[in-house]
C-alpha cells in the first residue's frame, strides 16, 4: 500500500559485470504492467470493429485525444512520436493504478522507475532534434546568437542546466506526487491505531475511501502530465531546432 | 486543440520554473561539497557553492522568463 509499508523482496540474485540487477517485486511489477499495456492495445486492436467495443472505445478515446493535442506539436513525424507518448501514458496510468492495489509495490513511489522514465523521454527528445535538424545543427541551436564573448560560457551553462531540470522535474514530479498519495494513506490509517477507539476508526476509514478515489484522479493526471510534457519537449526538439 | 506557440510552451516552461532554481542550487551545494572533502575545508566550499548556485538559479529564471519575453515582444 505504501512506499514504507511495502518492502521491496528480492526473488532472485543476479549480478552481472557487478551490477546488481535482481528480480525484485518492483521488477515484477514493472514487467506485469507492461504486459497489461501490451495485452490491453493488442486486444482492443485485434479485430477491431466499425462500431467499437468497450476496450476499443476506451483506447480509441486515449489515442484520440493525445492526436488532437499533439497534431500541432509533432506535424509530419506524428507517426514516429504519437506511439511512444501513448506508451508513456498508458505505462505510467498502469503503473499508478497497480500501485493502489494492497500488496503490490508501487513502482512509481521509487525514485529509481521514475528516473529511467525521465532519462527515455530525455534522451529522445534529443534523438527528436538530431533526426529532425542533424546532429550539428541541432547543438549549434543550444548556443544563442547576438551574445557577446564574455558572457557566452554563463549562458551555455544555464543552457545545460536548463536541459538537465526538464528530466529531473519530470522524475521528482511523478515519484514525489505518487509518494505523497501513499503516505497520507499510511498517516490516516495510521490513526486507527494511535487512537485505538472504534468510535474514531469510522474517520479514518471514510478518509481512506476519500483519499482513494483521489489518489485515482492523481493518478490519471500524473500519467497525463508526464506523457504531455514528454510530447512538448519532443515537440519543441523538432520545431525550435 | 492544443496551441504551440500560445499557452502550452508556457505551461511546460511553469512545470519546470521551480526545478530550474532548485537544481543549480543543488549542483552547487554538491560540487561545493566534493571541492571540500578534496581540499578538507568543509563546509566553507559547499556554502559557497550553495549560494552561488541559487543566484545561478535566479539568474536564469529571470534570463529565461524576464528578460526572454522582453526580448520576444521586441522582436
Amino acid at each position: 500500500m505504501s512506499a514504507s509499508s511495502e518492502p521491496l523482496l528480492v526473488l532472485y540474485n543476479l549480478s552481472i559485470l557487478g551490477i546488481n540487477i535482481s528480480i525484485t517485486s518492483a521488477v515484477i511489477v514493472i514487467w506485469s504492467a507492461a504486459l497489461i499495456v501490451f495485452l490491453l492495445s493488442f486486444f482492443a486492436v485485434f479485430q477491431a470493429k466499425v462500431v467499437p467495443g468497450k476496450l476499443q472505445s476506451i483506447i480509441e478515446v486515449i489515442y484520440e485525444f493525445f492526436d488532437s493535442q499533439t497534431n500541432e506539436l509533432f506535424g509530419e513525424q506524428k507517426n514516429r512520436w504519437l506511439p511512444f507518448v501513448l506508451a508513456l501514458f498508458c505505462f505510467i496510468l498502469i503503473c499508478n493504478l497497480l500501485g493502489m492495489v494492497p500488496g503490490v509495490y508501487p513502482i512509481t513511489a521509487n525514485i529509481n522507475v521514475t528516473a529511467a522514465l525521465a532519462i527515455a523521454v530525455f534522451l529522445a527528445y534529443h534523438l527528436a532534434g538530431i533526426l529532425s535538424s542533424g546532429f550539428g545543427k541541432y547543438f549549434k541551436s543550444f548556443i544563442p546568437k547576438d551574445v557577446p564573448l564574455w558572457a557566452l560560457p554563463l549562458l551555455i551553462i544555464i543552457e545545460i542546466l536548463s536541459q538537465l531540470a526538464r528530466p529531473f522535474s519530470l522524475a521528482i514530479r511523478l515519484f514525489a506526487n505518487m509518494t505523497a498519495g501513499h503516505l497520507i494513506t499510511l498517516t490516516i490509517l495510521s490513526l486507527i491505531i494511535i487512537y485505538h477507539n472504534i468510535w474514531i476508526a469510522g474517520f479514518p476509514f471514510l478518509g481512506r475511501i476519500a483519499i482513494g478515489l483521489f489518489e485515482i484522479f492523481v493518478a490519471f493526471v500524473q500519467a497525463y502530465v508526464f506523457a504531455y510534457l514528454a510530447a512538448l519537449y519532443i515537440g519543441l526538439a523538432i520545431q525550435e531546432h | 486543440m492544443f496551441l504551440m506557440d500560445s499557452w502550452g510552451k508556457d505551461i511546460g516552461d511553469s512545470l519546470t520554473l521551480g526545478f530550474e532554481i532548485v537544481l543549480p542550487t543543488l549542483l552547487g551545494a554538491l560540487l561545493g561539497y566534493l571541492l571540500d572533502r578534496y581540499f578538507g575545508t568543509w563546509p566553507i566550499i559547499m556554502i559557497m557553492g550553495l549560494f552561488l548556485g541559487a543566484a545561478l538559479g535566479f539568474f536564469m529564471v529571470v534570463y529565461k522568463f524576464v528578460l526572454g519575453s522582453d526580448n520576444k515582444e521586441k522582436r
